[in-house]
């Protein structure tokens, strides 16, 4: 789970620990790719709008590596634009969540995902 | 016969007694005489060189003789009669002297012998010595007359009354081409050209005249190559006896001056023909001014048809008043004849009007006059004038026309000009002197082009210019020109062409208005226009980038508003959905993070709010009268509660006055802001720094801190609204205070300036003059 909001990861990560889900958070792209190769993550959830590297471009760079070209991706964004929504699915995001959304949405998404594996 | 008073006597004689006895006896036929004695033959000889009227000679001398001296005599041709005076002599003596040419033999037993004997020689000696001159004379007489006959350039001729030729001189061979030789003869008639000759008056000329008339005959002469001369002939009679003898003719060739004299008589009766038949009048004045002759027209134009020499001469001396062109009075002495024949020199087309004494138009004439030699060798003057009185009505007119159009180009309320075609300007009204400084006679005959066109106009204006000459209307054309003062005026004008009598275009008038003052406000309003597009548009501008920035900030805030309520959903659904799950404490920290989240969205509000207030121009400044010192520490005690106290904000305040009129909520904006980003960017550190100066009006607020420092990318966008740099991570902020700040300072016309290394610290510089109204001192 990567976002530049501490007290938002922070929120997000207590939600999927109460579900069941091992929790790894970054704070930006870079962070992200790191603790990626580290972790080895099932799924990956995505901020768009964060300093250094965006989601849009960690997107990308996932994509381009073999190994994880296939980690499937939510992107949680505060981007309520249709034209994000559409570059996002172009770079072959999964999911896209707009923020603010139910903690059950989220959960939904994961689950869905998870379950057409 | 009359004797000669005076005697030069020579006398040949030996005996004095015999001299002295000769002269007693010769003495009384002389008054005087002048005689000498010798007895020798040099004394002779010598004697000789004198003139002597006679010689007496004794008859044998010692050393002498008669015989020898009438030898030696008659050696020098002499006749002087030469006398012999003897006592004795024999017959023979006498015979032979007589022989040697002696004129007389005196014994001196005679002597009464010897005074008639010498007057009687003498007086023979004398007739012999005039027969001799007249002979000789005659003969010179002769020789003169036939030299003259020889050499004579006329033709002289001796004829018999029936014309045939006794004599012909021999110039004849140059002028008939006939030898004298072959004429004799022959009959002067049969050389007449047929035509000329009159039978009645040739034949026999001198009937009935008198003896010594000479009579006068022109004719043509046949020449013996059968072309004819015209002579001038002379006859003289030679009567013998009263019978005409012969008749001398003198001829001389006149065909020269016969064929010049032809054409000068035909020239002349030509030119008197003309003279007669032309419209113009011409009067021959002799030098008293009488009129000598004048020609038909003349006499038309001044007296009326049917005018006869009398009336002529009485109507040129009282029918009218002479007049000068414009009306005043010619003085006689200003007639042109007048001056011609005092000055010598020719009068042309000088205007003079007949104004008749009694009722009547004035006849106007255009009068010449020239001078020409009467053949007393007297100067005349020849005058000719003709009638202009049609021309000279037509021409007042015109010229009446042309003065009030000249008044009206001159006076008109317009600038005119004229140029001619070579751009020369010959027109110049007062206002265009008016408008360009340049009095008319300092432009007449310059180039228009050259002296007074702008430069960047002179082709255009040369173009328009000709095209006016070739008869083109131009119509609103603005034409810069210089003015005296090297200042340019515009002209708004319209050319036409010129033209003359004939219709020919002979330059271009230009009619023009003064627009400068026009232009200058034409341009000026462009000018004013321009402006007020230019403020509209960067309204219109502002306005577009204002709604942008609205779209913008709208957008980000709505951005920025959902992730705390992103954050706050999430919460509350965890209480929610796992509340049964959870221990008060975890409850407790989640509704805690809940309350956290809503004062983050109610600041991010205010801070919205802040700057759509801004935005909107809705911020006035409400300056009160604060005590700075007071109100800085105030503050900073705020800012480092809030902060949870990780730093110390290291305050100095310094203020010329303890209390200074600001605006308190804009300058708590302001340093709020700076503070909290300054304690938020350096995490690591301690302390941050706060100055506040007050001086001469102004504030200066500096605020540093050692922190991060802000990338040099983003030191110009630091104060755009949503900006964040990429070192600020996971730091909490609305993205708008460093906005917010901008728009305090701004508003009250200061400057922010940013002096920030990375790594090392950022300082932030405000200086802020506060001169509010009300701000007493």
């Amino acid at each position: 789970m990567i976002d530049d909001t501490l007290s938002l990861l922070e929120e997000i990560k207590d939600i999927l620990l109460m579900e069941g889900y091992d929790v790894t958070t970054a704070t930006d792209g870079y962070d992200g790719l790191q603790k990626i190769s580290k972790a080895n993550p099932d799924i990956i959830i995505t901020d768009l709008v964060m300093p250094d590297m965006n989601g849009y471009q960690l997107i990308e760079k996932i994509k381009s590596i073999d190994k994880f070209k296939d980690v499937p991706i939510i992107v949680l964004s505060a981007q309520a634009a249709k034209e994000d929504k559409e570059k996002a699915f172009e770079l072959h995001a999964d999911k896209y969540l707009t923020k603010p959304c139910a903690a059950s949405d989220l959960v939904d998404a994961i689950e869905e995902i998870t379950t057409n594996e | 016969m009359v004797m000669k008073q005076k005697l030069d006597l020579l006398v040949i004689e030996d005996s004095e007694d015999d001299y002295q006895l000769l002269l007693r006896q010769v003495k009384s036929g002389w008054k005087e005489i002048n005689a000498i004695r010798i007895e020798t033959p040099e004394e002779f000889e010598k004697a000789l060189e004198k003139d002597w009227d006679a010689i007496l000679s004794d008859n044998t001398l010692p050393r002498f003789s008669a015989i020898s001296a009438l030898q030696q005599l008659r050696e020098k041709d002499e006749n002087i009669p030469f006398i012999i005076v003897s006592g004795t002599i024999g017959e023979k003596q006498a015979v032979e002297a007589m022989r040697f040419g002696a004129n007389d033999y005196i014994l001196k037993s005679d002597y009464g012998r010897l005074l008639p004997a010498m007057q009687r020689e003498l007086k023979e000696y004398s007739r012999r010595k005039k027969q001799l001159y007249t002979e000789q004379k005659l003969q010179e007489s002769q020789t003169r007359y036939q030299f003259l006959a020889n050499n004579i350039q006329d033709l002289v001729v001796l004829h018999k009354p029936d014309s045939s030729y006794i004599w012909v001189s021999p110039s004849v061979e140059r002028i008939l081409g006939y030898k004298p030789s072959e004429l004799i003869g022959k009959q002067h008639f049969d050389y007449i050209h047929p035509d000329d000759f009159d039978e009645e008056r040739f034949a026999n000329p001198f009937r009935g005249k008198h003896k010594k008339s000479i009579l006068r005959f022109n004719y043509r002469l046949k020449r013996k190559d059968s072309t004819y001369i015209h002579v001038e002939t002379v006859l003289q009679p030679i009567f013998e006896n009263d019978e005409l003898h012969q008749i001398v003719s003198t001829s001389r060739d006149v065909t020269e001056q016969k064929l010049a004299y032809d054409l000068l008589a035909e020239s002349e009766e030509r030119y008197y023909s003309v003279i007669d038949s032309i419209a113009e009048g011409v009067i021959l004045f002799n030098h008293e001014s009488n009129i000598i002759t004048y020609n038909q027209s003349a006499g038309r134009i001044l007296d009326g048809p049917g005018s006869t020499f009398k009336s002529l001469r009485h109507s040129m001396a009282n029918k009218y008043h002479i007049v000068k062109a414009d009306h005043t009075v010619f003085l006689p002495e200003e007639h042109p004849s007048q001056i011609t024949l005092k000055t010598g020199k020719p009068c042309t087309d000088v205007v003079m009007g007949l104004q008749p004494k009694t009722e009547g138009d004035v006849i106007w004439l255009s009068v010449n006059s020239q001078l020409f030699k009467e053949p007393s060798g007297k100067n005349g003057v020849v005058v000719s004038f003709s009638n202009i009185t049609k021309q000279k009505i037509g021409e007042e007119k015109i010229t009446a026309a042309a003065e009030e159009l000249r008044t009206l180009i001159d006076t008109a309320n317009a600038p005119i000009f004229g140029i001619d075609w070579q751009g020369k300007i010959n027109e110049w009204n007062q206002v265009c002197a008016q408008i360009t400084g340049f009095d008319k006679s300092e432009v007449i005959g310059k180039g228009l082009i050259n002296e007074f066109i702008l430069d960047g106009y002179k082709v255009a204006v040369t173009d328009l210019l000709k095209s006016a000459l070739r008869g083109k209307l131009v119509t609103n054309y603005e034409l810069p020109i210089y003015t005296r003062t090297g200042q340019v005026v515009t002209i708004l004008f319209n050319a036409t062409a010129r033209r003359n009598a004939e219709g020919n275009i002979i330059g271009v008038l230009g009619v023009g208005q003064d627009i400068t003052e026009l232009i200058e406000y034409r341009d000026k309003l462009e000018q004013r226009v321009a402006e007020r597009t230019d403020k509209l548009n960067e309204a219109l501008q502002k306005e577009k980038e204002l709604v942008a920035i609205k779209t913008k900030f709208v957008s980000m805030a709505s951005h920025e508003f959902r992730t705390p309520l992103a954050t706050i959903s999430f919460a509350s659904d965890f209480l929610k959905r796992y509340f049964d799950r959870l221990g008060a404490d975890e409850r407790e920290k989640k509704l805690n993070k809940i309350d956290e989240q809503v004062r983050h969205m109610t600041s991010l509000l205010d801070d919205v709010l802040i700057m759509g207030k801004s935005d909107a121009g809705k911020i006035n400044l409400h300056p009160v009268l604060t005590n700075i010192s007071e109100f800085c520490e105030k503050l900073v005690e705020e800012v480092e509660h809030s902060t949870k106290k990780t730093h110390k904000i290291a305050t100095s305040v310094a203020s010329e006055k303890e209390a200074i009129y600001v605006d308190e909520k804009l300058l708590r904006n302001i340093l709020i802001n700076l503070l909290t980003n300054a304690i938020k960017f350096s995490p690591e550190q301690d302390q941050v720094l706060l100055d506040v100066v007050y001086r001469d009006k102004n504030l200066t607020v500096i605020v540093k801190d050692y922190g991060m420092g802000v990338p040099e990318e983003d030191k110009e966008k630091i104060f755009d609204a949503f900006h964040r740099t990429n070192t600020v991570g996971t730091i909490q902020g609305t993205g708008l205070g460093l906005a917010i700040v901008k728009k305090a300072v701004d508003l009250h016309h200061g400057s922010i300036e940013l002096d920030s290394e990375l790594g090392k610290g950022t300082t932030f510089t405000i200086k802020m003059p506060l001169h509010y109204e009300g701000a007493i001192d």
